[in-house]
């Protein structure tokens, strides 16, 4: 039950973080909730994947592939380029506080005693792989429907 | 897109100037006028699709896809971060011109009527004449919210974040009122013409400052949460999204390019950052 209610919060705070990002966008009024609904759906998956014990860059490619198919049809129904609805979506799940704690993480090993400096280091890398790898993960999920569905003999 | 076939170099040279040199799609030769033209929207329309954030596939698609609806047999288009390039072909004449990418702000609305006019003028359905009024009246008045709307907005998203980073109510409240300072001094800045990295830098320590500063007495439990969720608007979403998408589609320098300034965002916000944490005292969770 417990559980359950953290589930409809997630949905919820991902919901309005993805609609948030829609009207910094300017993403077409009609498609603002869609954006939010589709937001929600990508970072929920994650978070179920990841408490059920997946790995977190798997779960964000999972969550990214959901929203990128729900975005392609969008965009075959509506008539619209999918970036305008993946986009906003994909935001809840990009990893900015990871981001910035490597980089943080690089600025106090440089002022940091010679014992820590290797371990403060080792942790921005570590966070730094972790975030590119998460944010590669997204842009190859949102792409997925592109690569797997229209597929064109290059003429351009 | 019609069938492409060129003259072979030397053709001329070696007097074979006889046949056809190229199947015109039943499509009439242009004159240098006309293709004067064509060229011009076909880059304006270009050039105001990446300026809002379209990928470089979606860019070359919708100059091709203008280009040739308008008349020409054939464009070749080059994409960079910097400038688009066109060579437009009709009949045995070509033109070619360049036209500079000078700012960039994301509006996907304008993304997806230009997308839509392309689709339009190679369905045949807009003449040169009406793209061009319609490029005119999406510059002269873009569309998109109110200010205040997507201020609003993107305070609520923050909050919101704060609370998918586990921070609690407190943290909720510093977060929205953090976000909404942040937000004022980019745009505050942005009016200013400042360098955008320096926007974001200052936007950062401002946002991530006043976070703090509700939470001055330490009531939350969750103190790193609110600073961090409050610069999250700044976070370079769009370029970097882009840059993964580049990367898989073959335009490996764009996708470079967009990684890198991706890259150069979030060391812009993690230095605002640290100048909080500096005069905060205070370690991220």
């Amino acid at each position: 039950m417990d559980l359950a209610l953290k589930l409809v919060a997630d949905m919820l705070w991902s919901a309005v973080a993805a609609a948030g990002f829609a009207v910094l966008f300017k993403v077409p009024r009609r498609l603002l909730l869609h954006c939010a609904i589709v937001g929600a759906l990508g970072h929920s998956t994650r978070t179920v994947l990841v408490f059920s014990g997946a790995n977190l860059i798997l779960a964000s490619l999972a969550g990214a592939t959901l929203v990128g198919f729900a975005g392609y049809w969008l965009s075959r129904h509506y008539k619209i380029p999918s970036p305008v609805v993946t986009v906003p979506a994909i935001i809840p799940l990009v990893p900015g506080a990871i981001a910035f704690q490597s980089l943080l993480t690089l600025i106090n090993a440089l002022g940091a005693d010679p014992g820590e400096t290797q371990e403060l280091f080792l942790a921005s890398a570590y966070d730094a792989v972790l975030a590119g790898l998460i944010i590669f993960a997204l842009g190859v999920g949102i792409s997925a429907p592109f690569l797997l569905l229209r597929r064109r003999k290059p003429v351009v | 897109m019609g069938q492409k076939r060129y003259p072979l170099p030397g053709d001329s040279a070696l007097g074979i100037t006889e046949r056809p040199l190229r199947p015109l799609s039943g499509k009439q030769p242009l004159n240098y006028e006309a293709l004067r033209d064509i060229i011009d929207l076909a880059l304006w329309s270009g050039q105001i699709l990446l300026q809002h954030g379209a990928s470089s596939e979606r860019v070359e698609e919708t100059v091709h896809r203008i280009g040739t609806g308008l008349g020409c047999n054939w464009l070749d288009v080059n994409v960079t971060l910097q400038a688009i390039t066109i060579t437009a072909i009709s009949g045995e004449d070509f033109r070619t011109k360049t036209r500079r990418i000078v700012r960039s702000n994301v509006n996907f609305q304008i993304v997806a009527e230009v997308n839509d006019l392309g689709h339009k003028v190679s369905n045949g359905q807009l003449g040169p004449r009406q793209v061009s009024h319609q490029l005119a009246a999406l510059e002269a008045e873009p569309p998109g919210y109110e200010q205040w709307l997507t201020t609003l907005a993107v305070m609520l998203a923050l909050a919101a974040f704060s609370q998918l980073l586990g921070g609690d109510w407190v943290a909720f409240v510093a977060t929205l009122v953090g976000g909404g300072v942040g937000m004022l001094v980019r745009q505050l800045l942005a009016h200013r013409y400042f360098n955008p990295y320096i926007i974001v830098v200052a936007s950062a320590f401002a946002a991530s400052l006043t976070a703090a500063a509700v939470d001055l007495w330490r009531l939350t439990s969750t103190p790193g949460v609110a600073m961090v969720a409050s610069v999250l608007f700044l976070v370079p979403g769009v370029p970097l999204i882009n840059a993964a998408q580049d990367l898989m589609r073959g335009y490996t320098t764009n996708g470079i390019g967009r990684g890198v300034d991706g890259l150069i965002i979030s060391m812009a916000i993690a230095i605002g950052l640290f100048f909080t944490l500096s005069l905060v005292g205070l370690q991220l969770p």
